[in-house]
């Protein structure tokens, strides 16, 4: 019963937690937004992506550094306590949560791994100048330009594509996939789908990844467009020629989940506009990344775990807490 | 014995559901459609008395047609409706448009990949060719300058 009461403590912990740093993530948000708008997209990603994964991060870090330290100090072995219903229910929840997690993760990476195992049966390498992944030409009737993988990521373009684009526009387009392998966004996306299963798809936070995969795009844009003006008209004519080659009311065969871009209102026209605006500024104007937001976030929250961990009163403190939860949850 | 209905807070029984994919006046003519095999808007106007105008009936015939659950051909001046989809289809397409999100959303596996464009919507369909124009515009003017 001791062990029992431990982990139902420990997973309801983390689920508590979660949810309310979730709600909270998604108030200093809209709180910060409007402040954030002359940022470049690539800062607004890197700011939205750590909102959106502290929480978990956090809520994970308190319940297995913190509770469970102060239950095993200071909970005597022989107290008698019993797992009430509620809280039983609670360790559940929050159990389902971490299981889905865990199996959406598993099953994402094997359709990953299916797909490109799919595709690479009948695709011809071709190299790109100042690639860091493999690439592949493919036959496929979506006009694909796709980055497939995490850990071992790889470039496929439909033969089509190549057809449509002019060397440069086709030069600027793959120059946006690298800013994907740049940003690691195909990870993040994994991670950001967990946080969202470990939660039960409860509706905290949830406009976080939204806005991420958004700014994700307007950044691998940037990145591309960041060689110059030419770049950025360069990949705005490619967006159109290839959005102009999608077949009416379809989607790739592949759902590409996060990265639906043209779903939105105005998900292409926001992003070409995007682009002729880059286009308009000389580069000594272009405003820069601001990535301090995310490690300074990051540093504090691993400080103040430094901080809580090495005080006892603090862990003491935790105990008298935790035992008050246990009396009102029975 | 009769079997307790209960339902959770923000959940509801597939009945419902189906029933709720249609609005009211839509569910009335879809019933009367798959009843009659062949209607016009005067026919649903005259079976269901002068309550609702004659216009609001051919409004939501017109709605049923764009929402694909709905055939028509000219006769005269007036269209006539049939059905597209029989009951049991509409009520199976629901069904598994309910079950498919809802896995889709708890389960399904997506392939991590980083695609250049996804999807457009008809928004951005309507609009390419003016955005091709504005590039076009864009480089002619960076060109000028140069």
């Amino acid at each position: 019963m001791y062990a029992l009461l431990c982990i139902c403590l420990s997973l309801s912990a983390l689920l508590a937690l979660n949810a309310l740093a979730s709600a909270l993530a998604g108030v200093v948000w809209r709180a910060l937004a409007p402040r954030v708008q002359g940022w470049d997209a690539r800062g607004r990603a890197r700011l939205l992506f750590a909102l959106r994964v502290s929480p978990p991060g956090a809520a994970a870090a308190l319940a297995f550094a913190l509770i469970v330290p102060a239950y095993l100090l200071y909970e005597p072995q022989d107290s008698g306590e019993g797992v009430s219903v509620k809280l039983l229910m609670l360790a559940c929840v929050a159990a389902a949560g971490v299981l889905l997690a865990a199996w959406r993760v598993a099953r994402t990476w094997l359709a990953t791994r299916r797909l490109a195992r799919d595709w690479l049966r009948h695709a011809e390498p071709f190299a790109v100048e100042g690639a860091r992944v493999p690439a592949f030409r493919i036959r496929h009737s979506f006009p694909v330009i796709a980055v497939i993988g995490v850990l071992r990521p790889r470039l496929f373009v439909a033969a089509q594509v190549f057809e449509a684009l002019a060397p440069e526009e086709l030069a600027a387009a793959l120059a946006h996939e690298r800013g994907h392998v740049e940003g690691r966004d195909n990870l993040k996306r994994a991670l950001l789908q967990a946080g969202e299963d470990a939660l039960l798809h409860a509706p905290l936070g949830r406009s976080l990844r939204r806005e991420w995969q958004r700014e994700s795009e307007m950044a691998a844009d940037e990145f591309a467009a960041a060689a110059g003006p030419a770049s950025a008209l360069d990949l705005a004519a490619a967006i159109v020629k290839i959005s102009k080659l999608i077949p009416r009311g379809s989607r790739p065969t592949l759902p590409a989940g996060a990265h639906l871009l043209g779903d939105g209102e105005d998900g292409t026209s926001r992003r070409v506009r995007n682009l002729l605006r880059l286009a308009s500024q000389t580069k000594g104007t272009r405003s820069h990344t601001r990535s301090t937001p995310a490690a300074v976030l990051c540093l504090c929250l691993l400080a103040a775990g430094t901080l809580l961990l090495t005080r006892p009163a603090v862990l003491k403190l935790t105990h008298d807490a935790m035992e008050q939860v246990v009396a009102q949850l029975r | 014995m009769k079997v307790p209905q209960f339902r959770l807070f923000g959940f509801r029984r597939p009945r419902e559901v189906v029933g709720s994919a249609l609005g009211k006046l839509e569910k009335t003519v879809m019933e009367e459609v798959w009843r009659r095999g062949r209607v016009s808007a005067s026919d649903i106007y005259r079976a269901f008395g002068e309550r609702t105008a004659y216009t609001t009936w051919m409004t939501t015939l017109d709605r049923l047609f764009k929402k694909g659950l709905l055939a028509r051909e000219k006769d005269g001046r007036a269209y006539v409706y049939s059905p597209r989809v029989s009951r049991e289809e509409f009520e199976r397409g629901v069904a598994e448009d309910v079950l498919g999100d809802l896995l889709g959303r708890s389960g399904g596996a997506e392939p991590l990949l980083a695609c250049i464009v996804d999807a457009v919507s008809e928004h951005d369909r309507a609009l390419l060719d003016e955005l091709q124009r504005l590039v076009e515009e864009k480089r002619r003017e960076l060109g000028e300058g140069e």
